[in-house]
């Protein structure tokens, strides 16, 4: 028998694993959307296969952990957490049969160990590199497409919310792209100028960047409250631009506020990567014979590549989530449906709208890291 | 032929190159060396115009640099510098592919070029495709040679190009730019530090010393009548006779062949290698012979002295 | 002297705005002639900068001592096996907007201070672990060789020689947890905690844009006060 090599952070994770359950609720139950639910412990709320392939999970989790065995933690892991989810999900079914308006939302327990799975997943694929992280999240994708397609999840609080807002979670969802679009593609024309400007010009450097970076340090709800009065007075003072959907309130100050943060992570990120050429290669580049205009494209440019990239990526990941409190200046998009739920203190409408906040972030991470080159030409 | 008259160029106020005259023949290799901060590089630039001067005039086959387009003209000069200087997000064929392509070349020529040129610096094939992050020190400079020559310019200019380097790549890329240099006849500038290196290579070496020409001679010249004590300081003081030394083939100093009891010496070794050989073997001749062990001569420890 | 000088003008400018906001109603009335009350009167803004700097104060501090504690354990050796996943939450955590972690946050744990100080502390955690580690980690070999070959022990190496080294990233680090807090801390007055968010929160829901005016210049010179703070530590450290 392979003698024990504990995991020294698998296995302090599967040991909380183990305790959650004991001190914090699992699920809450309530009698209908607008009272407050009883605590369901895990031991309660779990039965059948679902709670057999938690069991499953965790006890092949633990012995990966003892182990050091990374690819088994990774299929562990995400059993785990397709068991968790099952486990809630079926305890929503099965109380919702017997009283139709009873609500069934996922507790402290739940979101604690679906983390503590979560970590456990992210160290295991770190351990074996890029195959296993592609395997995390392929298994994560599964489980969650699974989960959400059988209907195991539907009776859940947050889903039921979901069927009776997927329109305008649709609508919400594709404003918000809007408002993220309208601010970065015009971000994108005049930061990429204004970054190779302040670049080439040390001294418009030395006045812009500084400028832009008052205004990053400007929390968003003072900025769009500081744009409100402004675009107010400008409508009442021209009310063809009103007509033309400029007022204090609405898409026109979250956009043109988005804007402003936005040039900052753009120019700096264009200037820094020009900057981070190496004056060797470039002077290489004049020696033998490149015009001016052949270097920046040729040499400048793909070497700026990169940060400029990663500017692009810190842009739209920020302006994702500055998109959403614009909401509260009545530009619509998901973080409407989150206030919503947080002010009427629904708490799975709030869910509801942050969730996919949080996505729409995640997977614009995502697929900007991807798009990074790394080969060469 | 080079020819600078009267170049100065001063950067805030001091002058990095002040008033220097200069002539290089067609075909000579001239090394230019002096302290750091001596003007050098600023010289060198000038020739292919990525320093302007302040005034006097710079004359490629007596014609103004200025009359030409400044890339038209860098592209018809190749530049190697010490830090390479290659492009990071290339690689290599196409790295040394870039003047070729700057002039518009036809693809199966700039292919065949490339060939050609690893092969001639001897450079693996295989790293044709590597990015030059994979090159070794040594790989990488040959690279940036090897893009140096590849439009195939009448002269080379090169700025401390194996200066990073460590001791024995170093003195094979020597070797490797002396035997270049002879079959492909190019006139060669060429900044160095290292005064075995000049003496080593060079046609033409041209002292500096704060952005004047010191001393302008052949090698021997430099070591027979040093202009002043800077370029004796240069020379090294102790070493002048042994670097003299070895300038010299022993076959230029061998008499008639002697008794054969002497142990032998290769023909191509020059005067301070035999005398160290004399040294090391407690010796006060030596048999010279030519690769096949024929005996060309002997070799005294008094005419290796008397030179 | 000089250094002290930014900070001490937006300070100024702050602590006037405060004190000095009830007195401008004239100008608020003659801007927006038709509000009743031009002038925000449920809390006085001293109270509202008060309990907001107490919420900031509360989750930064704990944020950077933890976070500055965290990295330098995963940056030991007996904790390095810790520091891969300290890496990669922290830098993925970040991508998570934080108003949508205090969307969650609080409200699974209840509403009130306590919940959103522990949803701050979180959030502001993330960038003092990513730049502690990111500042010990890029303190050269060779020096922390020579220091352990003239005999520093290892504490005395992440004293005297490490943290110093590390601090210009570290300070980076804090600056961007407490700028982030100062911002988020705000929008938690939509989870019933008051902040200077309270006024700009009511005057857009009750189309008050002079409310909406006092919070937000507030906010902002806050934020601006504190960032000139850190630029003042920071050239004091260079
Ligand atoms: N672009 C520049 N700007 C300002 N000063 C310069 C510049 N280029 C050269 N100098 C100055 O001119 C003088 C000569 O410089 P140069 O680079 O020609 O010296 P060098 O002989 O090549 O020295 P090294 O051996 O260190 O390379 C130095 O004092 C240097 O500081
Ligand atoms: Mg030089």
């Amino acid at each position: 028998m392979p003698r024990l090599r504990p995991d020294p952070v698998l296995l302090p994770l599967v040991g909380a694993l183990c305790v959650t359950p004991l001190g914090f609720a699992f699920v809450t139950a309530a009698r209908n959307r607008l009272v407050s639910g009883r605590p369901v412990a895990l031991l309660e709320a779990a039965e059948g296969p679902a709670a057999l392939l938690g069991l499953a999970g965790l006890a092949l989790l633990a012995l990966a952990a003892l182990r050091r065995g990374p690819w088994l933690a990774i299929i562990a892991a995400a059993l785990l957490m397709a068991a968790l989810g099952w486990i809630a999900g079926d305890y929503a079914t099965t109380l919702s049969a017997s009283q139709p308006t009873a609500r069934v939302s996922l507790g402290a327990g739940f979101w604690l160990m679906l983390g503590l799975a979560a970590l456990c997943l992210v160290e295991a694929a770190r351990q074996t590199g890029r195959a296993g992280t592609s395997l995390a999240t392929a298994l994560v994708a599964a489980i969650l497409a699974l989960l959400l397609l059988s209907g195991t999840l539907d009776q859940l609080s947050i889903l039921r919310e979901y069927a009776n807002k997927r329109d305008v979670l649709g609508m919400a969802l594709l404003r918000h792209v809007e408002i993220v679009g309208l601010a970065v593609l015009p971000t994108l024309l005049i930061g990429i100028p204004l970054g190779i400007a302040c670049q080439r010009r040390p001294g418009l450097g030395r006045l812009v960047l500084p400028a832009l970076g008052v205004v990053q340090t400007i929390p968003s709800i003072a900025l769009f409250g500081l744009m409100l009065a402004p675009l107010a007075a400008l409508a009442a003072w021209q009310p063809e631009l009103a007509r033309a959907g400029i007022s204090g309130v609405g898409m026109a100050p979250a956009v043109l506020a988005l804007l402003l943060y936005s040039l900052l992570p753009i120019a700096s990120n264009t200037a820094a990567g020009l900057a981070s050429v190496p004056e060797p290669v470039r002077d290489a580049a004049r020696g033998l014979g490149m015009t001016p205009s052949q270097i920046f494209w040729q040499v400048d440019l793909h070497l700026a590549f990169p940060a400029l990239l990663a500017g692009l990526r810190i842009t739209i990941v920020q302006a994702t989530g500055l998109a959403a409190v614009a909401a509260l200046i009545g530009a619509g998009g998901l973080g409407a449906i989150m206030f919503d739920g947080l002010f009427t203190g629904a708490l799975d409408l709030a869910l509801l709208g942050a969730i996919p906040v949080i996505g729409l972030a995640v997977l614009a991470d995502l697929l900007l890291r991807l798009a990074s080159p790394r080969a060469i030409a | 032929m080079i020819r600078l008259e009267q170049v100065r160029r001063a950067y805030a106020g001091r002058e990095a190159v002040a008033g220097v005259d200069l002539t290089v023949e067609r075909g000579a290799f001239c090394a230019l060396i002096g302290e750091s901060g001596s003007g050098k590089s600023t010289l060198l630039r000038m020739i292919n115009r990525l320093v302007e001067p302040d005034s006097g005039r710079v004359l490629l086959d007596g014609e103004d640099v200025r009359s030409l387009a400044p890339e038209q003209l860098r592209r018809h000069i190749g530049y190697v510098i010490q830090s390479v200087g290659l492009f990071p997000h290339w690689t290599v064929a196409r790295n040394i592919a870039a003047v070729p392509a700057l002039l518009g070349w036809e693809r199966p020529r700039i292919e065949a070029r490339i060939t050609e040129l690893m092969a001639l610096l001897r450079l693996d094939p295989r790293l044709a495709k590597a990015s030059p992050a994979s090159l070794s020190g040594g790989q990488a400079q040959r690279v940036g040679v090897a893009r140096a020559l590849a439009a195939d310019p009448d002269l080379l200019l090169m700025d401390e190009p194996f200066g990073a380097l460590d001791p024995v790549t170093r003195t094979a890329l020597q070797t490797e730019l002396a035997r270049i240099q002879r079959e492909t006849g190019k006139t060669i500038v060429f900044v160095t530090h290292d005064m075995d290196e000049a003496l080593r290579l060079a046609t033409q070496v041209v002292v500096l010393d704060q952005g004047r020409v010191v001393q302008d001679a052949t090698p021997s010249g430099l070591l027979a009548h040093p202009a002043d004590d800077r370029v004796r300081d240069l020379l090294g003081r102790e070493d002048r006779g042994l670097r003299r030394l070895a300038l010299r083939p022993v076959q230029s100093v061998m008499r008639k062949p002697g008794p054969a009891s002497a142990p032998a010496i290769a023909a191509a070794t020059d005067c301070r290698a035999a005398l160290s050989r004399m040294a090391e073997l407690g010796v006060s001749v030596l048999d010279v012979q030519d690769e096949h062990g024929t005996r060309l001569g002997s070799l005294h420890l008094a005419d290796l002295i008397a030179g | 002297m000089i250094r002290l000088l930014r900070p001490a003008l937006w300070l100024g400018l702050l602590l006037a705005a405060t004190f000095g906001m009830t007195s401008l109603r004239p100008l608020f009335t003659s801007l927006f002639p038709l509000l009743e009350r031009p002038v925000y009167m449920q809390d006085s803004f001293a109270a509202l900068l008060l309990a907001h700097l107490e919420l900031v104060t509360v989750a930064s501090a704990l944020a950077g001592l933890i976070g500055i504690a965290i990295g330098i354990a995963v940056t030991r050796p007996w904790g390095a096996a810790y520091r891969g996943l300290a890496e990669t939450i922290s830098a993925a955590g970040q991508t998570f907007p934080p108003v949508a972690v205090l969307a969650i946050a609080v409200p699974s744990m209840g509403f009130g201070p306590e919940p959103a100080v522990l949803a701050l502390l979180l959030y502001g955690l993330l960038p003092a672990v990513q730049n502690t580690i990111a500042g010990l980690i890029q303190v050269p070999d060779a020096v922390k060789d020579a220091a352990t070959g003239l005999g520093f022990g290892p504490w005395r190496r992440l004293w005297q020689v490490e943290l110093p080294l590390a601090a210009p990233l570290i300070l980076t680090g804090l600056r961007v947890s407490v700028i982030i807090t100062i911002g988020t801390a705000a929008i938690a007055s939509t989870v019933g905690v008051t902040t200077l968010g309270s006024p700009v929160l009511l005057g857009l829901s009750a189309e008050n844009t002079a409310y909406v005016l006092q919070g937000a210049v507030l906010i902002g010179l806050l934020a601006l006060t504190t960032d000139a703070v850190f630029d003042a530590i920071h050239d004091m450290l260079a």
